[in-house]
């Protein structure tokens, strides 16, 4: 056997052909490029006056560019990596193929290091567009070489330590929906760790030149000197490479041992290790009074509902009761300790917790939506659904009984949120705004934050589902539901950008499509939103824009739906009268 | 009244045509086996019948409701096991069946009544509060069937229903099947456990590239490829001339002398078994051993897929 079909890593070869013969592989890389092409453009719009300023004028700026092109491959990397790597083993779990694998001369480590391999470079791909950007920006001035070198260094850092906690999560569980979840826990839990020793190291320095140490190493501090280290490209570049390594080493040694495992609810189990506790607990301090018993019953009349509702993890009253107190708890301090405080002089004392509840929202919608026809796709049983004489709508209608149950609960703590802030800011704070001069529509507010939840939450959960419908596995409709909520977030502003660079007459009118983008109405309270919005300083036009918003979004809502409806037979191929059209031989 | 109704059926997949004109016509409470190697159009022509396919062209009914236009009527009329098992493994088996008798619809009253009746038919009545993802695969197997039967259909789809089971969950699923026949039910199956369909059906119909190769009952279906009929012999007295003379007896093709037995090939039209065994007898011979080899379904299979007639 000579060195070349010793190392010919044929399962790499075989990734990257299927990787290449997979449309998607090119569909998702033209969108990369839009956004990222669209993002620049958008910047160097604002940068240059909507043009105006053009050419030498930007001579010198390409540091911020330079920044916002660093951020939205960091982000990319955050998002896309773990997407396309958490499915690299599981896949061959679900398929039953990892076996055929495991027979094979292939060692554990070969297995892995290989699938990692085949990712990196498909992010690698995606990275390599922005090379023409980073040519501008070094052409525009304002960066230096190194800084180049250090980012490139960083972004490639991070795409190993990503890939490689991916490649262990994919390992280690059984489904890609459970990978792809606890890779964000791990990499979450890794980054507040780096954070905390380099914000301990930075406070231990500052503790040290307080103190006066006497410098140990070369004329600097120990702490200095650990810091500079620690943030070198080598050392960087070293991390990087324990993690991949300790990843890669660990996932080849459980890799054997987790190839047969069972498919586990690992959220059911978790709930109901909480129910045993609760209960012992119950047990021991009342002496085991239920307020509320879950009743077992059987299906009467619609029993797709009755599955979605009563024996999903997300069924049960007692279950969605802990949901709601995890969203409710940290928003009831935070009132409690606002009334407490006696301040008034804040007007938004909530500004995380939109975004906080946004980003639980989509993310429990869109894992729930997705998953209602694909879950019945994994376990075979979605034939033996459509031969039942239950109609198409019903079928889909009572499957999204489930997500609709679970947009009641989280609209209570933005009801709560709504609430909160009408009463704080129409009672307690309008004194003091009036004080400001600011203006402050009240019931432009509370409309608009009562109207974004009960909108946008169904739109989600139609799109999920369309895209659990139409797509083979969840992740891939998890990933297109999450891009196309990004692109609906970020399209307007790149669309204006667009004609601020290349309209023929620009007006500032055309500003107004801005206000196309949920993250607009998202956050009311924030001066982001309607209410304080410079632009929207006349309350008239804010209102029309806020109501021709919620007509534009709540005709896509109900286009979605009608769209859902009237296609689930056709995707499914299940027959239905008015969906068939014969075009030749007897009709039957 | 025709159970099945199926006219000229062709289904295409893209450029592939997986059905090529597939013509059936089953009378009620027949049992009619599917017989075919993987990709001959077997299950596409079943899902078509279980309002699973609605791109075909030509003409199905069932129980003569027309699968094109009333697919709804039609599915109140079938029972469709598909090649998996499509079970919830999250319910219990009294929540699976109460599941499915919901969906079609069953009265409240009735439904408790039905799903013991169903349970006992498929000898499950003592599995009704397992969880379905504790039981075996021929359980599940079983308990696919049970769900077919909750709304008393008048046609049984099932599509490879022994597949992936063990040898006395196939058995057991046999008998199953003859109890459904013995009540009734008209049904289709498609095995590939080809013996067994033959101890099954009342008809059979063998299938290749979507293609009807043939159908007719097993005796006609044997009847056609009867001159493959081959008989062993061993006799005490053997001699050259007895071999010379079953040469020449009309409908004898060959006859092979081998070291522990005469097998000699007829065509079954023109002589008989018994005829051969009396001119054996005729001839002296004492007459130790004469078997007439049992053309099985998967001889007649192969045969018949391959083109071949000898």
């Amino acid at each position: 056997m000579n060195l070349l079909e010793r190392y010919s890593l044929p399962l790499l070869t075989k990734e990257l052909i299927e990787q290449a013969n997979n449309k998607r592989t090119y569909v998702l890389r033209v969108v990369y490029a839009i956004v990222l092409y669209g993002a620049a453009l958008w910047y160097y719009s604002d940068l240059s006056n909507g043009g105006a300023s053009a050419g030498l004028v930007n001579l010198g700026k390409g540091r911020a560019f330079f920044q916002l092109l660093v951020n939205v491959q960091t982000f990319a990397i955050i998002i896309l990596l773990p997407a396309i790597t958490c499915g690299a083993l599981t896949v061959e779990k679900e398929k039953d193929t990892l076996a055929l694998l495991l027979l094979t001369k292939l060692s554990s480590w070969t297995i892995v290091f290989e699938k990692l391999v085949s990712r990196v470079l498909a992010m690698g791909t995606y990275q390599l567009l922005s090379l023409p950007l980073f040519a501008i920006v070094y052409g525009m001035g304002g960066v230096e070489l190194s800084g180049i070198i250090h980012a490139v260094i960083s972004l490639l850092a991070l795409t190993v330590v990503v890939a490689s906690v991916s490649i262990l999560c994919s390992t280690w569980f059984r489904t890609t929906s459970e990978a792809f979840i606890l890779s964000y826990v791990i990499l979450f839990f890794f980054g507040c760790c780096h954070a905390f020793v380099t914000e301990l190291m930075y406070v231990q320095t500052l503790r040290m030149n307080q103190r006066n140490w006497p410098n140990v190493l070369q004329g600097q501090s120990f702490w200095h000197a650990l810091i500079a280290a620690f943030s070198t490209d080598t050392a960087i570049a070293l991390q990087a490479f324990a993690v991949c390594l300790t990843s890669v080493l660990i996932a080849s040694r459980v890799l054997f041992a987790r190839a047969f495992v069972p498919p586990r609810n690992i959220i059911l189990e978790l709930f109901q290790r909480a129910d045993r506790f609760f209960n012992e607990l119950n047990e021991s301090t009342t002496g085991g009074i239920v307020l509320v018993p879950d009743r077992e019953t059987l299906p009467a009349f619609q029993p797709i509902t009755w599955r979605e509702t009563r024996k999903k993890s997300l069924g049960t009253f007692r279950y969605q009761f802990r949901i709601l107190m995890f969203l409710l708890a940290p928003l009831v301090l935070v009132i409690a300790a606002i009334l407490s405080d006696g301040r008034n002089d804040f007007t938004s004392p909530f500004r995380g917790f939109p975004a906080f509840f946004w980003f639980v929202s989509v993310i429990c919608l869109t894992i729930h939506a997705t998953g209602v026809i694909a879950a019945e796709r994994i376990r075979q049983t979605l034939d033996v659904l459509l031969v039942s004489p239950l109609t198409s709508a019903e079928i889909v209608l009572e499957k999204l009984s489930g997500v609709r149950r679970l947009i009641k609960i989280l609209t209570v703590p933005f009801a709560v949120l709504v609430l909160f802030q009408a009463i704080w800011t129409g009672y307690v704070l309008q004194g003091a705004l009036q004080a400001k001069q600011r203006s402050v529509d009240f019931w432009l507010e509370l409309v608009t934050a009562t109207l974004v939840p009960i909108f946008y939450m169904p739109i989600i959960m139609w799109v999920g589902f369309q895209f659990g419908l139409r797509l083979r596995t969840q992740i891939q409709a998890i990933l297109a539901t999450f891009a196309t909520v990004f692109l609906a977030c970020i399209l307007p502003f790149v669309l204006v950008a667009l004609i601020r660079t290349y309209g023929l007459r620009y007006q500032p009118a055309f500003d107004l499509l801005m206000w196309i983008s949920p993250l607009r109405m998202a956050f009311p309270t924030t001066e982001f939103g309607p209410g304080y919005n410079l632009f929207l300083e006349r309350t008239d036009l804010a209102w029309i824009v806020v109501i021709c918003h919620f007509t534009l979004y709540g005709i896509i809502w109900l286009s979605l739906r009608r769209n859902a409806l009237r296609s689930f037979s056709k995707v499914v191929r299940r027959m239905e009268p008015s969906i068939t059209t014969p075009k030749t031989g007897p009709a039957g | 009244m025709l159970a099945v109704d199926v006219q000229e059926l062709k289904v295409r997949y893209g450029k592939l045509e997986a059905v090529k004109g597939i013509s059936l016509q089953i009378p009620p409470g027949e049992v009619f086996g599917f017989i075919g190697p993987n990709g001959a159009g077997k299950s596409s022509t079943i899902r078509v019948l279980a309002t699973l396919l609605p791109d075909f062209l030509g003409s199905a009914k069932i129980m003569d409701l027309s699968i094109r236009s009333q697919p709804q009527l039609v599915r109140e009329q079938i029972g469709y096991v598909p090649d998996f098992f499509g079970v919830y493994e999250d319910l219990t088996a009294r929540e699976y069946l109460h599941f499915f008798a919901a969906a079609y619809r069953l009265p409240m009253s009735r439904r408790k009544a039905v799903v013991d009746d169903v349970l006992q038919l498929t000898d499950l009545t003592g599995k009704i509060d397992s969880q379905v993802d504790a039981l075996s695969r021929g359980m599940k197997q079983r308990l696919s069937l049970a769900r077919v039967l909750l709304h008393d259909p008048a046609v049984l789809l099932l599509d490879e229903p022994a597949s992936g089971l063990d040898p006395r969950a196939r058995i057991e699923m046999r008998e199953l099947l003859k109890a459904l026949k013995e009540m009734g039910k008209t049904i289709i199956i498609s095995s590939h456990i080809l013996h067994e369909l033959a101890q099954l059906c009342t008809r059979i119909g063998i299938i290749e590239t979507g293609k009807m190769v043939a159908q007719g009952s097993v005796a006609e279906i044997y009847q056609r490829l009867g001159v493959l009929k081959i008989v062993h012999v061993q006799v005490v007295n053997q001699s050259p001339e007895l071999i010379a003379k079953l040469r020449e007896m009309p409908g004898v093709t060959h006859v092979d002398d081998q070291v522990d037995r005469i097998s000699i090939r007829f065509e079954e039209g023109k002589l008989e078994v018994e005829d051969l065994h009396d001119f054996i007898h005729t001839q002296g011979a004492r007459i130790r051993m004469f078997q007439p080899e049992v053309m099985d379904m998967e001889t007649a299979f192969m045969k018949l897929t391959e083109g071949q007639t000898a």
